[in-house]
């Protein structure tokens, strides 16, 4: 299965998010939120990210999803402590939070190769709101 | 005349460290509110209180160079809250990479973990060059000068050129534009401000420095 994981500076940002993907994807896609600081502030806490991956590292492959810089170099200190096999499977996506996470759950929900997911989260940045 | 560092000598240096950024506190968030989001010393210090706590509970006889950073490295990661945490969350653990099992470093070898730790941040922040006004400013002539000098078996005053080339490093950020991290939004405008990650890289030497 594939895991998704959204990383935010706030917490009820990246639950948020969760709460709308869970919707969609009916249990077929794991989603996990990580976000804040420690101390409950906003923030991020590399340790919490390492901790989080490490907790999913039977799925096949994991999507991060980030909101704002420091996350993901908060995600990058992150993969550097935990095993190669798990970093390996850990792909980081460069994309727009809520359209790309969207993107990869409904594709990940009807059951699409790792790298086809990757690529429709990617394109995500495309997506107009308007037409 | 010292060429050598023992695990004492990197306990007095983490402490040192955490006393010269809370007295630096105020000073490095002011620097940080004209460039970025005003944090910078609120959180370095908050993280660096929690690093003291933790090592203050460390058996020191009986623990080793890696093992001490590492616990650096993880708390600083878990509790600084920004950018910061991670990037001196991989300088630590990178320089504790060559340090584990060890009592006590030579100068090459004590090179040789610095540049490992230079390496983690310029990699986590996403390939960081010279010249970006960032922490690698100071850390990139620092430790290159330093590291040169142990080469050459030049031991005598290496120290004080540790501590300049640091010093000339952070202050060349005054008149560099941002190109990472949040200063960099501002492009032009970063220009005539210090950047807060290369001060704080500067006290992190200095405490070096005093204990070398």
């Amino acid at each position: 299965m594939v895991a998704i994981i959204i990383v935010s500076h706030s917490r009820k940002l990246a639950e948020g998010l969760k709460e709308v993907l869970d919707q969609i994807s009916k249990g077929k896609v794991k989603v996990v939120a990580v976000g804040g600081a420690k101390d409950g502030g906003l923030g991020s806490n590399a340790i919490e990210i390492r901790e989080k991956i490490l907790s999913l590292s039977g799925e096949d492959a994991l999507l991060v999803f980030f909101d704002l810089g420091s996350t993901i170099i908060s995600t990058k200190a992150a993969l550097s402590g935990i095993p190669k096999e798990i970093a390996k499977k850990t792909h980081l996506i460069d994309a727009p939070l809520v359209e790309g996470a969207f993107v990869a759950t409904v594709e990940a929900s009807a059951g699409s190769p790792v790298n086809d997911i990757i690529k429709a989260a990617e394109e995500a940045r495309n997506a107009r709101k308007f037409y | 005349m010292k060429s050598t560092l023992n695990v004492e000598d990197f306990y007095n240096v983490i402490l040192e460290i955490a006393r010269l950024i809370h007295e630096n506190k105020k000073y490095l968030t002011d620097l940080d509110s004209a460039i970025g989001d005003a944090d910078h010393g609120i959180n370095m210090d908050r993280g660096f209180s929690v690093v003291i706590d933790k090592v203050g509970k460390m058996d020191i006889n009986n623990s080793d160079i890696g093992s001490l950073l590492i616990l650096v490295s993880n708390t600083l990661m878990e509790t600084v809250g920004g950018a910061a945490g991670p990037l001196y969350g991989m300088f630590f653990m990178n320089m504790a990479n060559k340090a584990m099992g060890k009592r006590e470093v030579d100068y090459k070898e004590f090179a040789d973990m610095l540049e490992d730790g230079l390496k983690g941040v310029q990699e986590i922040g996403g390939g960081t060059q010279p010249g970006e006004k960032t922490m690698v400013d100071t850390l990139y002539p620092a430790i290159n000068a330093f590291k040169r000098g142990v080469e050459r078996g030049d031991i005598e005053g290496l120290k004080e050129v540790l501590l300049r080339e640091a010093e000339n490093g952070m202050k060349s950020t005054i008149n560099m534009v941002a190109k990472k991290g949040r200063a960099s939004y501002l492009g032009e405008r970063s220009l005539g401000h210090q950047d807060p990650g290369a001060t704080s890289c500067y006290l992190i030497l200095k405490a070096f420095y005093d204990h070398m």
